[in-house]
């Protein structure tokens, strides 16, 4: 019977595996010279992967770990990683339309508040801090351009529009 | 042998312009804030700055780098002394004898010692760069094309082997570094490779995308998955100021000296790092001691061995990363990785062409080790440790807001993003694996270098695999590689060996 890590690395490393097959395939078709470096990496890079999985399979790269592996779990916390993973990529898919300093906030607020802190006015003093840390280095000092705010954009569309319309 | 007094001081006055002097406090203050903040590294730090720092003149990046890592070294003793839980991995010394001497309401004393042992290690490490690599890199001169690509196969090999636990996880990691660095347009044939039709790969993946994924995401994550609610009590970081160095100099003197010149070969040894330097210099500190019972039950000599072999690792694992793009340690590795950022490329030419920013670099290697004694003591610790009140469910999601700023004002696009976010869940499940990370950078940093010479060699050769093994410094060079790999198979032969003999007993 494997266990919980035995059963991760053996599926990370066919994982690997597969990905050196793909890559070796997705490089065949270039001139021997291009293809020569990367084919002699996945050639070396597959040879270790098998034998990390012989390792896997019997047991031996566990037994470096000590005993951590004994009772270990992929995840410290499922549901909070899944969580974070999630909130995160929702951040990332809107961050361009609603701009960054509202989105930063709300994801600030969401991912606080979903791992259980409740401590309101801390949360809310700390995101100003931050913000206005993020503005006054990136923006004033660095000149980062950043997604601008969804009703700075608006504000602009409209201001566009009015000028047009008295031209 | 000294020519390179001359361009060392000419660099000096560089150092003292306004903008790089705020450059190095705002690095120090910044790493003293990140190493006290138990989970946070120097290497976190370093990798969510270098993107913020393309619009500033190189010195400046890279005083705050150097700032951050001597700052953030320092930095981790803070919670190692008040709370027994240490801030970077090499400070898990210090709570040796930092904590217990806490406890005896010594805690004042003991940061204090930390701050002055953790100054005096940097400086005596920021003295040997600067006497060390110049001489050291007029070496380099005499390697061609093959000598360079086992150059490249002998850093990455000992990063591989030497870093973590599983060697074979270690060259795993190092080929996903060397196959990431291949993506994107061939330099020689212009064809694409590995970039399936997707235009922002033409150019190859971005070392920082990389770097900011498998280094700021997986610990943020890794906060949100503990969800610690609370930041430190006021109550647990009180200190009570008493004794004075000053008084006690004679006894810090040796430890200094023995720390330093151990963190000096520990750092320039590839791969072995601040914790290793830590350790052995803890250990010899000891075993000379007239009182080595008194070790671990709170002795300030022991806190003193421990942060200043520590430092001393920071500016020497630096030597052979600017001499020949080698680095000492994975933090030296993410700042080679900034060099390589603003356009210097480690080697001769690095001292040739930017005599400036080389020896500029290591003054302030040099200055912001001192700068840990003004900003390092009394008032700054209250404030560091008022900062490890900050839970780390708020931290979390602010890292990882700063991923995204560093990212995207790369280039403005999100396609960088949210690669650099697939690399922040690999390197998760690398981490929850035990593969070690730095490999993978170093196998992005050292791939082209190693892939250009072989090309070039083999070009020179007509083609003739054997001219890689000709010359006599790569014979030295390949007899290096070859003993740092089979060192897993030579310990285990030893361990066999050892248990033999115990059960025949």
């Amino acid at each position: 019977m494997f266990s919980s890590y035995q059963k991760t690395e053996i599926v990370v490393c066919i994982f690997l595996l597969g990905c050196c097959l793909f890559a070796f395939i997705s490089i065949r078709h270039l001139p021997t010279d291009a293809k020569m470096f990367p084919n002699l990496i996945l050639a070396v890079m597959s040879l270790f992967v098998g034998v990390a999985l012989i390792r896997a399979v019997m047991g031996i790269s566990q037994k470096t770990q000590g005993a951590k592996a004994a009772d270990w779990h992929f995840f410290a916390n499922p549901k909070r990683f899944i969580i974070s993973v999630i909130v995160f990529s929702i951040y990332l898919l809107s961050i361009e339309s609603v701009g960054f300093f509202t989105s930063s906030g709300l994801l600030i607020i969401c991912m606080a508040t979903f791992v259980g802190y409740r401590n309101y006015l801390h949360l809310t003093l700390s995101l100003i801090g931050f913000l206005a840390f993020v503005y006054l280095v990136f923006i004033l000092v660095f000149e980062r351009p950043l997604p601008k705010e969804f009703f700075l954009a608006a504000t602009d569309t409209c201001h566009i529009a009015l000028v047009r319309y008295h031209v | 042998m000294f020519d390179f007094v001359e361009p060392l001081f000419n660099a000096l006055p560089l150092v003292f312009e306004l903008e790089n002097l705020i450059g190095m406090v705002v690095g120090v203050t910044a790493g003293m804030i990140v190493g006290s903040l138990p989970g946070l590294t120097a290497t976190l730090a370093i990798a969510v700055l270098i993107p913020l720092t393309f619009s500033l003149q190189p010195l400046v990046a890279l005083g705050m780098m150097a700032g951050i890592y001597n700052g953030a070294m320092y930095g981790g003793a803070v919670p190692a002394i008040l709370l027994k839980i240490p801030g970077t991995p090499p400070s898990i010394v210090t709570t040796f004898d930092g904590y217990p001497m806490g406890q005896q309401g010594r805690a004042a004393y003991a940061l204090k010692i930390a701050c002055w042992s953790s100054a005096i290690g940097g400086v005596i490490s920021a003295i040997s760069l600067m006497l060390f690599a110049p001489p050291l890199v007029k070496l380099t001169l005499l390697f061609g094309p093959a000598e360079y690509f086992w150059v490249a196969m002998f850093g990455l090999s000992s990063i591989a082997i030497l870093l973590g636990k599983d060697p074979v996880k270690g060259i795993i990691a190092a080929c996903l570094g060397l196959l990431f660095g291949t993506v994107g347009s061939d330099v020689v044939t212009g064809h694409q490779r590995l970039t399936w039709d997707f235009k922002y790969l033409i150019d190859g993946i971005d070392l920082l995308v990389i770097l900011t994924g498998l280094y700021a995401i997986p610990p943020a994550i890794q906060m949100l998955e503990k969800a610690v609610l609370k930041g430190f009590t006021a109550a647990s970081l009180k200190l009570n100021p008493e004794d004075s160095i000053l008084n006690n100099l004679s006894s810090f003197i040796p430890v200094w000296l023995r720390g330093g010149i151990i963190g000096i070969i520990v750092g320039i040894l590839p791969a072995t790092g601040g914790s290793m330097a830590a350790f052995i210099s803890y250990n010899e500190t000891k075993r000379v001691s007239k009182e080595p019972q008194t070790f671990g039950e709170g002795n300030p000599l022991g806190v003193a061995a421990a942060e200043c072999g520590n430092n001393a690792d920071n500016a020497a694992a630096m030597i052979p990363a600017l001499v020949l793009g080698v680095p000492g340690s994975g933090v030296a590795a993410v700042i080679l990785a900034g060099l390589l950022v603003h356009g210097l490329q480690p080697g001769p030419s690095l001292f040739r062409d930017t005599p400036d920013i080389v020896y500029g670099f290591m003054w302030q290697m040099f200055f912001t080790s001192i700068l840990l004694i003004a900003f390092g003591g009394q008032i700054a610790i209250r404030l560091f440790a008022q900062v490890m009140r900050l839970p780390q469910t708020l931290l979390a999601p602010m890292i990882l807001c700063l991923t995204f700023v560093g990212i995207y004002s790369l280039g403005n696009n999100m396609f960088e993003v949210w690669l650099m976010f697939g690399f922040g869940l690999f390197g998760y499940v690398l981490n929850r694996l035990n593969f070690p990370l730095a490999p993978i950078v170093l196998g992005l940093i050292l791939g082209g270098m190693a892939e250009h010479n072989l090309r070039l060699s083999l070009l020179l050769s007509q083609g003739d695999w054997g001219s890689l093994f000709q010359n006599r410094l790569s014979q030295i060079l390949i007899v290096l590689t070859l003993t740092i790999l089979s060192m897993p198979l030579l310990g285990m032969i030893r361990r066999k060996i050892k248990k033999q003999s115990t059960s025949e007993r």
